[in-house]
C-alpha cells in the first residue's frame, strides 16, 4: 500500500483555511484559559517523579531481598519515564514558559537522559515538529535505521531490520542522543565529521555526566553492594528506553500515518501545516496514567498541532479536534494502544521486504553487488 | 624548694587541657567556617543534587528553601483606604538592608510568577532586633500584583523576596536634610526618617509629603508622632487638592534653607521631574539630590490602541550587544535582530519550535500568527512571530 502525499490535496484551499482558523481558535481559547490548574498539574507530576526517584534509589540501595530491589527498580523506571515524557519533553516544548518559573523554562531545562537538551531542541522541536513525516527532511522518520516507506529504496540489510529495531529500542536514549550526528549525511559526504565536533563535545559532556551518575556514583555509594545498584540502574534505563521508544513509534509509524514529499510542502499555509500534522500523526486510547506516562504523546495529533500547549490539555482538546475533523470529513487516526502498536510492528515487518512482487527482481541485483564478479 | 613532680604534672595537664580547649574551639571555628564555605559553594552551583535537596527542604518547610529566599507574612496592616503594610519575616539567609533600599518580591498569581520592587518601610534596627521587615504597598487601579497582595495575602502565607537593592540610602555625612515624597514614595523615606530618629548625631530634618487628599497620606499618625517627639524633625503634609501642586515658592516657604540641605526625592515620575527642576531653580546643587523613581505602574492591559504603538520612531534595543534598530510595526523581532547584524538562534521561523525564544525586559508586542497581544508582563517571546509595538528591550541579544 502506498502512503502518499496526495491526500493533503483533498481539501480545497478555502476549506483548508477554514480548518486552520478553527484550530487556531481552539488554540487561542486554551491559551487564554491557562492558569493555576496547569501549574498545579506539572508541579504534582514533578513531586510524584521526585518522590519515586528518591524512593526507588533508596530501595535499590537498601533492599534486603529481590522483591524490594525490583520495587526500587520499578519506581526508578517510573521516575525516569515521568521526567523524560510528561516533564522534560513537554517543558522543552515551551508548554510552561508562561509560568515564569526559571526551573520550567524551555530553553534552559536539562533532562535525565544522555541526550543533550540543546541538541534535542534542535533535532526534535525544530526539525521533527516543523518537517513532520516529510521524507528526507524529518530524520525521525525511521531514524536512518529503519525502512518504513517505499520511498526509501530497499536493501538486503532491511531484511534484518527487526533486529535493528530491537537494538534501537533498547538503547533508545543513545540513539536520540546521537541523532544530531547525522551519520547518513556524513556517509553521503554532505557534511564532514569535523562539522560535528561541537556537537560531539556537548554530547560527550552530557552523556558522561549521566553515565557517571547511574553507573559510577550511585553504585560506589553502595560500597560492597555496588553491583546490584549498577544492574538496577541499568534496568531502569532499559525500561525507560523500551517504553519511550514504543510510545514514540506509535506516534508516527502506525498503519495510517502518512508521509509527505518535500515539494508538496513548500509554501504551506497554516491550514496545510495543521492538516499535515494531523495526517502524519496517530493517537492511542487509554486511562489517565497511560496518558501521563506517555507524556500525553498518546494524543500525538494534538501534540503536533499544538506542541506548546500544556499536554494534559490534549484530552479536552481532542474532542474538539475530532469534531472539526468530522465536519471536514477527514481521518483522525486513533485506536487502542495494542492495536496501534500492532500496526507499527506490521509496518516494520512489511518494509523489511522489497515492494511486493519485486523481491525476485531486486534481490539478485542487490546481492550481485556483494558478489566478487 | 622544688615543686613536687605531682603538682608539676597536674599543672602541666591543666595548661594542656586549656590549650586543648583552645585548640578544640579554634578547630570548631575553623570547621564551621569551612562547612559554611562549602555549603555556600554547593548552593552557588545548579545541578540535579541541588534541585533534590532544595525539593526535600521545601517539602519539609518552604521557609527552608535555599535557592530562593522565602518570607512569611506575619501581619497585614491597613494604612489608608488604598495602602496596606505587610509585615514579613524573611528566612534566615536573608542578609538585611539599609534604610531606603527596596526588595523584589515574587508572588504566583493563577500559576504565573510576577515580580515587583517595593521599598522597605521599616528600619534595619527593627530587623536586627525582631527579624521582621515591613513593606507598604499602595494599590494601583488595575494593578495586578498590588491588588493580588491585598486580596490573597494573610498571616502565615509565604512569598519570596530578593536581597535588598538600590542606592537610595542616607548619606554618611550628617547634614541638614529635606525629604520630598509623593504617594507611596513615602515608604523608603519613612525608613530613612525612622533611622535618623534613632541617630543622636542627626541634624535638622524636614519632610514635605505631597498627597492628593488628606486621607491619602500614608503613615500620617506615625509621622505626626515623630514630629512631636523629635524637636528637629518637621513634617509638612502638602495637600494638592486644596493647595495645588508644590511650587518653587511653596518649597522655599516650607524650607527656607533648602539650598544648604541634602535632598531625598521619591515619588511618581512626574513629581520627580518637577521637584528636580524646582530644586535646581532654588540653587540646590545636583550632587546634593538623591532620588528613587517608582516608574509608571504596570497594569494588566488586555486591549491596546495599535495606532499609538506603531509609531515610526519606535526602537528595539538589544541590550547585550548594545545595538538599536528602528521598528516599523511589520518586521518580526527575529528579522529586526538580523538586520541589526546580530546572529540570533532560530529554527522553524514559523512559531512552532521555540528555538528563537528571547527575553523581553520592556515593551509590548504582537503575535503575528494569532494576532494575540504580548503584554509588558510576558518576558519570554518567540522572536520569529513577535512584532515589536513601540519601544522594546531585549536582554539576551
Amino acid at each position: 500500500m502506498d502512503m502518499q502525499t496526495n491526500k493533503l490535496k483533498l481539501l480545497l484551499p478555502d476549506e483548508l483555511d477554514e480548518f486552520g482558523k478553527e484550530l487556531d481558535q481552539l488554540r487561542q481559547e486554551m491559551i487564554s484559559d491557562l492558569g493555576q490548574k496547569d501549574a498545579d498539574h506539572i508541579r504534582n507530576i514533578i513531586r510524584t517523579q521526585k518522590y519515586s526517584e528518591i524512593a526507588g534509589r533508596t530501595l535499590i540501595h537498601f533492599s534486603l531481598n529481590p522483591i524490594s530491589w525490583a520495587a526500587g527498580v520499578g519506581l526508578l523506571s517510573v521516575a525516569k519515564i515521568l521526567e523524560n515524557m510528561e516533564i522534560g519533553h513537554n517543558v522543552m516544548h515551551g508548554q510552561y514558559d508562561w509560568m515564569n518559573d526559571p526551573d520550567l523554562q524551555s530553553q534552559t531545562y536539562e533532562w535525565d537522559t544522555v541526550c543533550d537538551s540543546e541538541s534535542w531542541r534542535n533535532t526534535h522541536n525544530f526539525e521533527h515538529h516543523t518537517y513532520t513525516n516529510i521524507l528526507g527532511k524529518d530524520r525521525d522518520y525511521g531514524y536512518d535505521v529503519l525502512r518504513l516507506s517505499d520511498e526509501d529504496p530497499w536493501k538486503p540489510r532491511h531484511l534484518f531490520q527487526f533486529i535493528n529495531y530491537g537494538i534501537l529500542s533498547a538503547f533508545f536514549e543513545w540513539g536520540v542522543g546521537f541523532h544530531e550526528l547525522e551519520i547518513s549525511r556524513i556517509k553521503r559526504g554532505e557534511i564532514t565529521f569535523k562539522d560535528k565536533i561541537p556537537f560531539i563535545k556537548r554530547f560527550t559532556k552530557k552523556a558522561s555526566k549521566q553515565a557517571a551518575k547511574d553507573y559510577v556514583l550511585f553504585p560506589l555509594l553502595a560500597g560492597p553492594f555496588a553491583p546490584k545498584v549498577f544492574v538496577g540502574n541499568a534496568i531502569a534505563n532499559l525500561n525507560r528506553n523500551l517504553w519511550t521508544s514504543t510510545i514514540i513509534f506509535c506516534g508516527h509509524f502506525t498503519e495510517d500515518a502518512q508521509t509527505f514529499r518535500e515539494e508538496d510542502c513548500e509554501n504551506e499555509t497554516r491550514g496545510q501545516w495543521y492538516y499535515r500534522q494531523l495526517l502524519g500523526s496517530s493517537n492511542f486510547t487509554g486511562n489517565k496514567w497511560l496518558h501521563i506516562m506517555s507524556g500525553h504523546l498518546s494524543y500525538q495529533i494534538e501534540h503536533h498541532m499544538f506542541p506548546d500547549i500544556p499536554a494534559h490539555r490534549y484530552p479536552e482538546m481532542s474532542s474538539r479536534v475530532t469534531k472539526i475533523c468530522e465536519k471536514y470529513g477527514i481521518p483522525y487516526n486513533t485506536g487502542s494502544f495494542g492495536s496501534q502498536y500492532k500496526t507499527v510492528l506490521e509496518r516494520v515487518a512489511r518494509y523489511s521486504l522489497p515492494p511486493e512482487g519485486t523481491l525476485s527482481r531486486v534481490l539478485p541485483k542487490q546481492l550481485a553487488k556483494y558478489l566478487p564478479i | 624548694m622544688k615543686p613536687s613532680p605531682k603538682i608539676f604534672s597536674s599543672q602541666r595537664s591543666f595548661t594542656k587541657s586549656i590549650n586543648n580547649m583552645y585548640a578544640a574551639s579554634s578547630a570548631i571555628t575553623f570547621a564551621t567556617h569551612y562547612i559554611n564555605a562549602l555549603t555556600q559553594k554547593f548552593w552557588q552551583q545548579e545541578g540535579t543534587l541541588q534541585s533534590y535537596v532544595e525539593f526535600m527542604l521545601c517539602e519539609f518547610n518552604p521557609m527552608l528553601s535555599r535557592q530562593r529566599t522565602a518570607a512569611e507574612v506575619i501581619q497585614v496592616i491597613t494604612e489608608t483606604h488604598q495602602a496596606e503594610t505587610y509585615v514579613l519575616r524573611p528566612a534566615s539567609q536573608w542578609k538585611g538592608f539599609q534604610a531606603g533600599q527596596y526588595i523584589n518580591i515574587e508572588v504566583e498569581i493563577n500559576g504565573c510568577r510576577y515580580r515587583r520592587n517595593y521599598s522597605v518601610s521599616s528600619t534595619p534596627e527593627e530587623f536586627e532586633k525582631t527579624g521582621i521587615i515591613r513593606i507598604t504597598v499602595k494599590r494601583v487601579e488595575e494593578g495586578l500584583v498590588s491588588n493580588y497582595l491585598r486580596s490573597a495575602l494573610d498571616a502565615g502565607d509565604i512569598i519570596h523576596i530578593s536581597p535588598a537593592g538600590g542606592d537610595f540610602v542616607l548619606k554618611d555625612t550628617p547634614n541638614k536634610s529635606l525629604f520630598l515624597a509623593a504617594g507611596s514614595g513615602i515608604t523608603p523615606i519613612l525608613s530613612m526618617i525612622e533611622r535618623l530618629a534613632l541617630d543622636p548625631a542627626r541634624s535638622e530634618t524636614t519632610l514635605i509629603y505631597s498627597a492628593h487628599n488628606p486621607e491619602d497620606i500614608i503613615f500620617s499618625e506615625r509621622l505626626s508622632a515623630l514630629s512631636e517627639s523629635i524637636p528637629d524633625f518637621k513634617f509638612i503634609p502638602h495637600i494638592t487638592r486644596s493647595e495645588g501642586h508644590l511650587t518653587t515658592a511653596a518649597m522655599k516657604a516650607y524650607c527656607a534653607d533648602i539650598q544648604d540641605r541634602s535632598l531625598y526625592l521619591c515619588g511618581p515620575n512626574g513629581f520627580m521631574e518637577s521637584m528636580n527642576e524646582h530644586a535646581v531653580e532654588l540653587g540646590v546643587p545636583k550632587e546634593a539630590i538623591k532620588q528613587e523613581s517608582f516608574g509608571a505602574p504596570s497594569t494588566n492591559v488586555t486591549a491596546l490602541d495599535l495606532d499609538t504603538l506603531t509609531d515610526l520612531n519606535s526602537q528595539t534595543h538589544f541590550s547585550k550587544s548594545g545595538k538599536k534598530i528602528q521598528s516599523d510595526g511589520e518586521k518580526t523581532l527575529l528579522e529586526l535582530a538580523e538586520s541589526a547584524g546580530l546572529k540570533p538562534k532560530y529554527g522553524c521561523r514559523n512559531g512552532i519550535c521555540h528555538e528563537c525564544k528571547c527575553t523581553k525586559t520592556k515593551g509590548q508586542m504582537l503575535n503575528k500568527l494569532t494576532g494575540e497581544f504580548i503584554s509588558e508582563e510576558q518576558s519570554q517571546v518567540q522572536a520569529c512571530i513577535a512584532i515589536p509595538l513601540g519601544n522594546v528591550s531585549i536582554s539576551n541579544l
